[in-house]
């Protein structure tokens, strides 16, 4: 109830302003909320097991920091123990617009593995569907990945920087909700907050550690985990949004 | 609304200048048509696909301009978010790449309208309202296809490897027969088994899902196969039998013979099993037990996930017969049932020797046992198991069951006392047989509340046990030694029955976010009974003289109530948790034979605690403490002598305190999923005051009699870790592990105290090689065990243990299959003659018959090098004992095994998370 307040207040002070100045957003910090329905999510009878009537439906709280240049995306900690973490995905991105490159840190069974490549480019496919996200009036785009996976992304124009949560990007305007198409798992902008990042805010650094492009990491999981029915599991969930 | 705006002008001489490409550019204007729309975006999008080719904004004047487009039709969308979106459609060609957009006009916001169209047909295919329905028929399928091939048959239906469908590119989440879940919500059960020509239609439609986001897609696509009357049942089976035609050494035919079938029909599930075997085979594999639903018989069978290959009885020479059904249907929406039968037979040729040493103070002597044992058992087994969904947070689990046992045992056994120089002055010859008959219960009923507020709950537990068992039989020895000779012919009767209730009621409450209050209230209420009756012949030779010596008549009441508070903490990936319990134990004794009786009632507070540290889901730590006590059985109670062996008697102690023991252990884990790298180590540590233990006493013969009798300062404490490290993408692991571990017992010789220390110390290296069609692993492990007594020294030998085993398993090509194991064991620092080296072989070659490969014949030799042997040697107080049992050694199996099912399919064996 809280979070719908404050984002009817963000937007309306946003529209408020929009009306006024006619200006457009071209940096701040959403807040995403994510939601990701284990019983869709997992069609395994043995993954099955680890959900139940109550934790079947699991949020998790996101943060993207953009400004026209780049952009930050990460889990918001929490200090609240997680029951069976392993069960979603938490990665981060950083995104830098200018000399189109992403750096990502994505969690492989719980350890941290670096992806540095460049933007993805993806074809998208634009809808006259429409729904307002946080306030703002988002279009629907869609995003064939393959032959049997599709994702939706609504994103609205009134934000200008092409990013969006999960590295996702492209599109003319910030993405304010992604999701797969059968609604298994969602993100959607929940708080927009007129700020302009600190540097401190939009960095991620990969250290001393072994750094990877994406066809690298693919073929290692791929070549090492790709026969076991769990290997493909977390091949899926690796690759879900690269 | 749709304005289509045909740009008709003609640049016959420009469109050479620019070649592949398109260009757009223009202005945006208000509906005034004077004031520019900045920031407005403008989207070129290709007509025949939708997709998104090129975007840009408008700049301060309201113009843009798109350049490098491919020559193409386009539609180009131009929005802000003050005004309606509006559409222009550009059609480029060779001859038209330049499009110059005079100023275009954005309009007020307006509400526009859909049209919904609606098509029907009846045909192969058609919609009926939101549902699409396949005519199965329609679509011709192999003979004998199940229902998957049917589905791949079905336009815009995908079928993956792993069974996962999707329609129209969307994920089917359930697969219904009739609308009703299949065996539990794995949609692959029903595809793979169900077969084609049974279906009459499939459907596909939307079901709503309550639980999806806010305002997302809150539907799931659901497969619904509509099944013609007759092909709502199906089977599937194994049968296997395998023999050495009696070309072994053995006097009789080596046989194991094993049927498993499994019948469905909508919800009800019944499967029939049989397994006969004089082979250690004693247990179906843990795989067939899974895929057959034998519950019951895999948790006694004592497999699991990580021993899966157990060899079986390895105690003498077998025989087997297990048999039953098991019957389980889903009654209701919220009530399943399952109930099953089962009927085991089994007989044991047991005949082993051993040799042991004995120290005492300022002595010691030798015995040379051997002992021939035959045991026949038989059991009836009932089991049910009813599941109550009362509502969504109340689960109700009733689990009755019953045993039936009978047995009978003949038992002769010749032991020989020997002095320091090996010289026999005691030869002993028990004979003792019995028959008994036995019913037994463990009953329960559990019920779980869970409440609307996270982590709330109560469950409160009820467990009866219930055993009653009646023997009688016959003991006749016969002692002689230099000075005497004795015999000993007695008839003797046992009557145990013991009943006992156990309720245990838990409640959880969260306190805040962060603390977790769980009490716990325990109650334990039985009483036990056991007569045992002894009587010599009268001179008529009727046993009718009871002998009061070993006779007595004993009941055991108990009642314990226990109350538990635990508070955890969770903070992040810490959880910590700590906790007492307060326990009081009243015992009475009664000696009915006697009329004497003794009361205990003793308390204890029972300390808890316990820490779990979780950084990220590939490590973990844990750190826990417990503290426990257990009352003494009845049998270590009861004050009457028990004669079985004349030369070792003992005797019941009814002064026996319960124990009380501490416990700690943790352990740690990691791995790396990159690199494929684990670690795992830990250990664990216990003391126990009040400790059972045997109190003996030597006679100058060495025969001892020996109680039960309370010790303190007991402890065990063992330390381990391990690991794997692949190389080579995985293809080649290495495995190093060790362990370590102390004892220390304490015991009373001769009302002395004994005290013996054990420091066991173990370490093992093994590679593991996993290619594509084989898999092989070589391992060396090195067991070192010291033994240090403190009543004689002399005792004190260490022994060492070294193997070397090789397995793989090796997929040939035309369907063939080898398998081999080999272990070399070496024995040293034991007694001369149990010094031995080991070196045991099995091989196994199959080779796959039929188009479904479900016909397998094999050839399995097992122990090749005739060298099987049980050996043991075991080292307590103040003796040392080295055991052997004769067992099956080298025996060869010619194995025939059908796999079938109602489709004529290929039937898979069930691998473990596949």
């Amino acid at each position: 109830m809280k979070k719908i307040f404050v984002c009817g207040i963000s937007a309306l002070l946003l529209s408020l302003q929009a009306w006024a100045q006619t200006e457009y957003i071209h940096a701040g910090k959403i807040t995403f909320e994510r939601r990701t329905n284990l019983e869709k999510r997992f069609t395994d009878q043995r993954m099955k097991r680890f959900v139940t009537e109550e934790n079947k439906i699991r949020i998790e709280p996101f943060a993207l920091y953009f400004n026209d240049t780049s952009s930050y995306f990460a889990v918001v900690p929490s200090n609240e123990p997680e029951e069976m973490a392993w069960l979603t995905t938490k990665n981060t991105y950083y995104q830098n617009l200018k000399n189109h490159s992403q750096l990502m840190m994505l969690a492989v069974f719980g350890q941290s593995v670096y992806v540095q490549d460049s933007l993805p480019e993806r074809t998208w496919k634009i809808t006259d569907s429409k729904r307002t996200i946080c306030g703002y009036e988002c279009r629907k785009a869609i995003y064939q990945k393959n032959d049997s996976t599709r994702l939706y992304a609504w994103y609205t124009p009134m934000l200008t920087p092409s990013v969006g949560p999960e590295g996702f990007c492209g599109l003319p305007g910030t993405i304010l909700g992604l999701a797969t198409e059968d609604g298994g798992i969602v993100y959607f902008a929940k708080k927009i907050e007129l700020i302009e990042p600190n540097k401190e805010q939009l960095i991620l650094q990969s250290g001393k550690n072994k750094v990877y492009t994406i066809a690298e990491l693919r073929s290692k999981i791929e070549k090492e985990y790709g026969t076991t029915p769990w290997g493909k599991r977390l091949f899926d969930d690796l690759f879900r949004w690269l | 609304m749709k304005k289509l705006y045909l740009l008709s002008f003609t640049f016959f001489l420009t469109f050479l200048s620019y070649g592949q490409n398109m260009k757009v550019s223009g202005r945006i204007v208000d509906s005034s048509g004077v004031q520019p729309i900045v920031q407005a975006s403008i989207m070129a999008i290709h007509l025949r696909d939708s997709v998104l080719v090129k975007y840009t904004r408008s700049n301060a004047n309201g113009e843009f301009i798109l350049n490098e487009l491919p020559i193409d039709s386009f539609q180009l969308i131009i929005e802000h978010s003050n005004w309606t979106p509006r559409s222009i459609y550009l059609m480029g060609s060779n001859k038209k790449t330049n499009f110059e957009l005079p100023d275009v006009r954005l309009y007020p916001k307006v509400q526009d309208v859909k049209e919904v169209v609606v098509s029907r047909n009846r045909n192969a295919m058609y919609f009926s309202g939101d549902t699409l329905i396949f005519v199965a028929d329609s679509f011709k399928v192999a003979e004998n296809a199940v229902v998957e091939d049917l589905l791949k048959k079905l336009p815009g239906i995908k079928v993956e490897d792993d069974g996962s469908i999707t329609s129209q590119g969307k994920e089917i989440s359930q697969v219904l027969v009739d609308g009703d879940e299949f065996f539990g919500s794995d949609p692959t059960i029903a595809t793979k088994n169900l077969a084609a020509n049974g279906v009459e239609s499939v459907q596909v439609y939307e079901k709503k899902n309550e639980d999806a986001a806010a305002g997302e897609d809150d539907k799931i696509q659901v497969l619904d196969l509509k099944l013609k009357d007759e092909a709502k049942r199906g089977y599937f089976g194994k049968a296997a039998v395998a023999s050495d035609f009696n070309q072994g050494a053995a006097d009789e035919a080596f046989y194991e013979s094993e049927l498993l079938f499994n019948k469905f029909n909508k919800t009800q599930k019944i499967s029939v099993f049989m397994l006969a075997s004089n082979t250690p085979k004693s247990s179906f594999g843990f795989g067939d037990m899974n895929k057959f639903g034998l519950d019951n018989e895999r948790d006694e069978s004592g497999l699991n996930f990580w021993d899966r290959d157990s060899r079986g009885n390895n105690s003498g020479i077998p025989q087997t017969l297990k048999t039953g059904i098991y019957y389980n249907d889903r009654l209701s929406e919220k009530v399943k049932l399952g109930v099953n039968y089962a009927y085991y037979d089994s007989r044991l040729q047991a005949n082993s020797s051993s040799q042991s040493q004995y120290f005492l103070a300022d002595s010691s002597y030798f015995t040379k046992d051997s002992t021939n044992n035959q045991t026949f058992s038989s059991s009836h087994r009932i089991n049910m198991n009813l599941q109550i969904d009362i509502d969504s947070l109340t689960k109700l689990e009733i689990k009755p069951n019953v045993h039936i046992d009978q047995g009978t045992q003949d038992n002769t056994s010749i032991n020989d006392f020997r002095d320091n120089s090996f010289l026999s002055y005691l030869l002993t010859e028990v004979n003792n047989t019995y028959e008994s008959n036995g019913v037994s219960s463990n009953s329960e009923a559990i019920l779980r509340r869970k409440f609307g507020k996270k982590d709330r709950e109560l469950e409160a537990k009820y467990i009866l046990r219930y055993n009653d068992n009646t023997s009688e039989g016959q003991l006749v020895t016969n002692t002689n030694s230099l000075v005497f000779d004795t015999t000993v012919n007695q008839r003797k009767t046992n009557n145990n029955n013991s009943n006992t209730n156990f309720v245990t009621l838990s409640y959880t409450e969260p306190l805040s976010k962060s603390f977790l209050l769980t009490t716990e209230y325990f109650l334990e209420l039985g009483a036990s009974n056991q007569a045992r009756y002894t009587y010599n012949p009268n001179l008529a030779g009727e046993f009718n003289q009871i002998d009061s010596l070993f006779t007595n008549d004993f009941i055991n009441e108990r009642f314990q109530q226990r109350g538990t508070a635990i508070l955890t903490y969770l903070y992040k990936n810490h959880r910590i948790s700590g906790g007492l319990g307060y326990r009081n134990i009243q015992i009475d004794n009664i000696n009915e034979f006697s009329g004497l009786g003794i009361n205990q009632n003793i308390s204890n507070f029972l300390p808890n605690f316990s820490y779990q540290f979780k950084p990220s889901m590939a490590k973990r730590i844990n750190i826990r403490y417990n503290t426990s006590s257990a009352p003494p059985s009845a049998n270590d109670l009861q004050p009457v002598r028990d004669n079985t062996n004349p030369n070792r008697i003992q005797e019941g102690n009814p002064d026996l305190q319960p124990n009380y023991q501490h416990q700690l252990n943790f352990n740690a884990n990691v791995w790396q999923a990159m690199t494929g790298r684990y670690f795992w180590s830990g250990g664990n540590a216990s003391l126990t005051q009040n400790a059972f233990a045997n109190s003996t006493t030597f006679d100058p013969l060495g025969r001892t009699v020996s109680k039960t009798v309370n010790v303190n300062g007991n402890m065990f404490a063992t330390i381990y870790a391990g690991g794997g490290y692949p190389i080579l993408n995985r293809k080649l692991t290495f495995e190093p592990s060790m362990n370590a571990s102390y004892f220390r017992n304490n015991n009373y010789i001769n009302n002395q105290l004994n005290t013996t220390s054990t420091t066991t110390l173990n370490g093992a290296f093994s590679i593991e090689v996993s290619l594509d069609s084989l898999e092989f692993n070589v391992g060396v492990d090195y067991t070192y065990v010291n033994p240090v007594t403190t009543l004689n020294p002399s005792s004190n030998q260490p022994y060492n243990t070294q193997n070397y085993s090789m397995t793989g398993d090796w997929r040939l090509p035309a369907h063939f299959r080898l398998k081999w194991e080999l272990n070399y064991t070496m024995n040293r620092g034991r007694a001369a003659d149990f010094n031995r080296d080991l070196f045991i072989v099995d091989l196994e070659v199959q080779k796959a018959f039929l188009k479904t490969e479900n016909l397998i014949l094999g050839l399995s030799i097992n122990d090749l090098l005739n060298q099987n042997i049980n050996l043991q040697r075991t080292v307590s107080s103040n003796m040392i004992t080295d055991n052997y049992t004769r067992i099956i050694s080298r025996y060869f199996l010619v194995r025939l095994t059908y796999k079938f099912n109602n489709n004529k399919t290929r039937e898979e064996d069930l691998r473990m998370w596949h």
